[in-house]
């Protein structure tokens, strides 16, 4: 059994343990999520709404996730599976090679995007352009 | 009766990431395996199995367009009237258009051998033009 999360580059393994809001496999969630507590989801199954975490948050879209039509704002970002809609990470974006993303992608930090991703839209770094670098 | 031990809410969650963990893993692999093998297959294998496919077709010889024209046969030159060409033959380049004189059967300039035997008629026998003929 495994006992890790999926291999990440950026996103901390402590952060997809702490994991605390699970859309299983086969569930369908119509509606939004909203917190304003430093929490995480993972999205197993299909939701059809937004996810917002106000401070702090981590999303995971697992491999079988899918999630549309929605507006997804976190610090840290984790796509496996398929999004559909606007995707904003406060601190750093991370799509794999499974994944597949069907609209604009923001980033204030870091960013780490597979070559075997699909992407259709637009990818916008929030930070400051001219700052140095660090 | 001993119960069975209630799992608490942190075990329960674990237990719960662990799992969809496992099938992530196994999903996202597969999935990304697909898409290098889909990759390299339209990036290696497919043209190669068109180049060896067509290479298939033109030594079979089955591509239509790529057989060589029918050459039409001539008959042996024994008509002085040039023949046209013929239709069902394919477009081609002929430089040696057929011409009346080239076609024509060859001049003869030796004088025919004589037949080799002709029978005499006898002396008594008149030729049928001196039957009705007038003059003398």
């Amino acid at each position: 059994m495994s006992h890790n999360p999926a291999s990440t580059r950026l996103v901390p393994a402590e952060r997809l343990s702490a994991i605390t809001s699970l859309i299983a496999e086969g569930a369908v969630f119509d509606g939004n999520f909203h917190t304003t507590r430093d929490q995480g989801i993972k999205v197993d199954g299909q939701l059809k709404g937004n996810i917002t975490f106000e401070t702090g948050g981590t999303l995971h879209v697992g491999a079988t996730g899918v999630i549309e039509n929605t507006r997804l704002e976190a610090d840290y970002v984790f796509i496996e599976g398929k999004v559909i809609g606007t995707v904003i990470a406060r601190k750093a974006l991370e799509i794999t090679g499974s994944a597949t993303l069907i609209g604009d992608a923001s980033y204030d930090e870091l960013i780490d995007m597979h070559p075997r991703a699909r992407v259709r839209g637009k990818i916008e770094y929030r930070g400051d352009i001219d700052a140095a670098p660090n | 009766m001993a119960k069975a031990p209630v799992p608490d809410t942190e075990t329960v969650r674990q237990a719960a990431l662990r799992a969809s963990w496992r099938r992530d893993r196994w999903v996202a692999r597969r999935r990304l395996l697909g898409r290098w093998l889909l990759w390299c297959l339209r990036r290696y294998v497919l043209p190669i199995v068109l180049i060896v496919g067509l290479g298939l077709l033109l030594w079979l010889g089955a591509w239509p367009s790529l057989r060589k024209p029918i050459e039409p046969t001539r008959p042996a030159a024994v008509s002085s009237v040039p023949l046209p060409p013929p239709r069902d033959a394919g477009l081609r380049l002929d430089t040696h258009w057929p011409t009346t004189t080239t076609a024509q059967a060859p001049v003869q300039t030796t004088p025919p051998a004589p037949l080799p035997s002709q029978p005499t008629s006898p002396s008594h026998l008149k030729p049928e033009n001196r039957l009705h003929s007038k003059e003398p």
